[in-house]
């Protein structure tokens, strides 16, 4: 009976009670939060980026109390997270000082420091490996770090195009500090600050549909971007406080990092240069950073000059949307009683058949 | 109680900066206060921005009273009073008349509020004109220069299909005589109650980062035109349990014939409405 | 210096929001506020409660008074709020001195009305003034007001102030212990 969501109480207290049943009922062996981090790695790293907490064990501990719910495991971390104190902001990373685990450019056949594959799913066969099926114990494992580069410094190769002038320039034009969205209500016109956090800790799978249907055609040229230069490894952070002067190293982090070459701008008077995109995400999120420095470019549209025509160039479209914690919290909402609502449109409905129907009864 | 989070879960400083935007939007009756919104424990959607309101204002004397639908047991009601049990360890109430400060989603309950309360919306969607204008940057403006021409538009051809003006819930209001403002998914019978109350109105949209306000005796009028003047909703039947005819209505099915009974939304007033009448 | 605010910060500006909360609904009600707080003479006691409710670091504050560097002392070591030094740009004033002028403040824009000045004007007393009627929302029909230390035209000033709305500054008046509020929407009828 639809009257039974009053009675509210011991309902909630049965419901916690089945969904942790859900997990415990079969009884098999609880998962260690260490074999969710080492193993599930990559939903591991998708939750601390939409999370927007690098803490790769809450992370762990987010999936396995979410049961693999990716989307709720991102709204626990979340949840956490805004109970933190912030102790200090730390300096812009530098990507170039990087202890590299992949790099490689779709846009130059070779590059100084060499194209590294690392460790990718991309030329393995999708084929289902059943002996995962009975692995018993990881014991053993390949070593092959003596492949590992000797480079300590990857500048980004796109910037060679620099040189030439080819590309459009970089400029940090920030007159205050970041914007803050986590601080912060959106302002529109969007600011790029603004707009590459909302993509850093957007939904992948949104970002992931926007920037395919821009190059499929629904973007602002329709033209095919390149890859100039994918980057996975590990940067230092570091923090500057006033008291000290300097800068000291508080730790590392992975990131992984996307320069997009698209389209050039220019005209009769002004010479043609490259328009980049640029995509940066924690962890091993290489399709994310991929789709993001796609968004990132048709966000760029405007300051362009270029016709906003599809969702992905409309900043309030994209950055309104790209949250899956506003988005999954105010789509299931509806699942919430609104019968009082109902009852209003009820009453009109019927108030007006039986006015239409007497009317033509005369 | 060992709760393991500051009183009333928010940081002193979330605190502060909501407390500074409450105290804007009721100087600016019926503006939509940007605030910069925290994410809750509980999902967006599900009164994170009532709740935040709530948590800035409520203090250990305060008793609280969470009504969804009108009713204090449905499931998001108690378990948003929960919340605030867990972590401000505060007297809770079902009686309206009892509490200093009610978090309602959908209703304003039936019993006349007073000056020393205070009523706090949840609401999902804050902008009147969104439907209208998906564009923030445009409804701003709207607002800005009172251009109100589209929703007047959008009545009156609701009218010319209809006959009448088919909003039944969320039925746009104009405050002050000024803003036109959404008074959160209630339904139209309860915006006359809006208009010169005595309490204290707020209003929190958390994933809209949004926070608007109705001071205490300040005109609040439901749009509509001359010759079709506003209306609220009205039933043939009376409450079944209690017998009222004043009171909004809830339709119950009761058979798999379609049988229906028709009860108070509001079950304080049901419940206190029957004692009155034994 | 010595820090003078709240034993308990939480609940105690719970209690003074919520004072202000109040003030701000019933324009032109005067209200106690609830802990009385020693400033040295510096400032007055309703004045420092309001301090120690709403100012922090991310709250820029305007100080026009003979005791300026006394009273910036205060806020900064007491709340780490910023002082500034145009008028124009500051969430909160203090004013000390009898002439000011509304126009000086953060008005806003039509767009974004609450980003605008708060006012707090410190007067000699409440209730003995020149008296003023005042209407709008949160007063039922009218009220009467009767503060000291005004400017001259404030009457002037403060219908060119409803005159912009919802761009205006929002006032709150303090002496002693007590204090009342006079946001942009109350009408001064005489």
């Amino acid at each position: 009976m639809y009257v039974a969501v009053k009675g509210g109480e011991k309902a909630i207290k049965s419901s916690l009670k089945l969904l942790e049943n859900k997990r415990k009922e079969t009884g098999t062996k609880s998962i260690e939060i260490n074999q969710i981090k080492e193993q599930l790695s990559f939903a591991v790293d998708r939750v601390i980026n939409e999370g927007s907490l690098y803490d790769k064990d809450l992370s762990a501990l987010a999936i396995k109390q979410s049961q693999g719910d990716l989307v709720e495991a991102i709204f626990l971390l979340r949840a956490y997270r805004t109970t933190l104190e912030r102790y200090a902001y730390s300096t812009a990373i530098d990507t170039s000082k990087i202890i590299i685990k992949r790099r490689i450019s779709a846009s130059f056949k070779d590059i100084p420091g060499g194209q590294i594959l690392g460790p990718t799913f991309d030329y393995s066969h999708r084929l289902l490996d059943f002996s995962l099926m009975k692995e018993d114990e990881i014991n053993s494992y390949e070593n092959i770090n003596n492949q590992e580069p000797k480079n300590k410094e990857f500048p980004s190769v796109i910037d060679y195009l620099n040189n030439e002038n080819l590309l459009e320039q970089e400029i940090n034009n920030l007159k205050d500090n970041p914007f803050d969205v986590t601080r912060d209500p959106m302002k529109f016109p969007a600011s790029r600050d603004q707009w590459m956090q909302i993509l850093a800790r957007g939904d992948e799978g949104f970002l992931l549909g926007l920037s395919y249907s821009a190059i499929r055609g629904f973007g602002s040229k329709g033209t095919h971007p390149f890859v100039g230069e994918i980057k996975y490894g590990i940067v230092d952070i570091f923090i500057s406080p006033d008291e000290l002067g300097f800068e000291i190293c508080i730790g590392s982090i992975e990131i992984s990092e996307c320069q997009m070459i698209d389209q050039f701008e220019g005209n009769k008077n002004t010479p043609p240069q490259f328009t980049r995109g640029y995509g940066l995400t924690f962890g091993y999120n290489e399709r994310k950073s991929m789709a993001i420095s796609i968004v990132d470019r048709a966000l760029k549209s405007e300051g362009y000059g270029e016709e906003i025509k599809f969702p992905i160039q409309d900043h309030e479209f994209v950055l309104y949307h790209a949250d899956n914690v506003e988005a999954q919290g105010f789509v299931t909402h509806l699942k919430l009683p609104h019968y009082v609502d109902f009852q209003g449109e009820l009453n009109l409905i019927r108030k007006l058949r039986n006015e239409i129907l007497q009317g033509k009864k005369l | 109680m060992k709760t393991g989070f500051n009183f009333a879960y928010l940081d002193e400083a979330t605190k502060r900066m909501i407390r500074r935007k409450i105290l804007k939007a009721v100087c600016i009756p019926g503006y939509q206060c940007p605030f910069g919104g925290r994410e809750m424990p509980l999902a967006y959607g599900w009164g994170t921005g009532g709740i935040q309101v709530t948590a800035s204002i409520i203090g250990k004397e305060d008793i609280l009273k969470v009504i969804d639908q009108g009713a204090d047991d449905t499931t998001n009601a108690v378990s948003i009073k929960n919340f605030f049990k867990r972590v401000c360890n505060i007297m809770t109430t079902d009686k309206t008349a009892e509490a200093s400060l009610i978090q309602t989603r959908h209703r304003i309950p039936e019993t006349t509020l007073n000056k020393d309360q205070i009523i706090v919306y949840q609401v999902p969607q804050p902008e009147p004109l969104r439907k209208l204008e998906p564009k923030e940057k445009e409804t701003r403006k709207l607002h800005a220069y009172k251009e109100y021409a589209l929703m007047h538009v959008k009545l009156y051809e609701e009218i010319s299909q209809f006959g009448s003006v088919i909003k039944t819930w969320a039925y746009p209001v104009e405050t002050n005589n000024r803003y036109i403002t959404d008074p959160t998914p209630i339904p139209k019978f309860d915006n006359p109650k809006m208009n010169n109350m005595e309490a204290l109105q707020l209003f929190g949209a958390g994933r809209e980062k949004r926070i608007y306000a109705i001071p205490p005796y300040t005109k609040v009028k439901s749009l509509d035109f001359e010759d079709h003047p506003f209306e609220i909703q009205t039933w043939d039947e009376c409450c079944s349990i209690c017998g009222s005819t004043k009171s909004y209505l809830d339709e119950i099915i009761i058979n798999n014939e379609g049988k229906k009974n028709f009860i108070c939304s509001d079950t304080d007033f049901c419940k206190s409405n029957l004692e009155k009448n034994k | 210096m010595e820090y003078i605010g709240y034993q308990d910060q939480t609940h105690s500006s719970q209690n003074m929001f919520r004072t202000i909360l109040k003030a701000t609904s019933f324009p032109g009600s005067i209200f106690t506020v609830p802990e009385n707080l020693e400033t040295d003479n510096v400032l007055y006691s309703s004045t420092a409660n309001i301090i120690f409710t709403l100012f922090d670091i991310d709250t820029k504050i305007f100080i026009d008074s003979e005791k300026i560097s006394k009273i910036q002392n205060f806020i900064t070591f007491n709340t780490n709020a910023n002082c500034i030094e145009k008028s124009n740009h500051c969430d909160f004033a203090i004013i000390q001195n009898k002439e000011f002028n509304i126009e000086n403040f953060n008005l806003g824009s039509d767009e974004y009305p609450d980003n605008s000045s708060t006012i707090i004007i410190e007067v000699e007393d409440l209730v003995n003034g020149e008296e003023l009627i005042i209407e709008g929302p949160g007063i039922q029909k009218t009220k009467s007001i009767s503060p000291t230390n005004l400017p001259k035209n404030f009457q002037s000033q403060w219908q060119n102030n409803n005159f912009i709305f919802p761009r205006g500054v929002d006032l709150i008046l303090t002496c002693k212990d007590n204090f009342f509020c006079l946001p942009r929407t109350s009408k001064v009828l005489k």
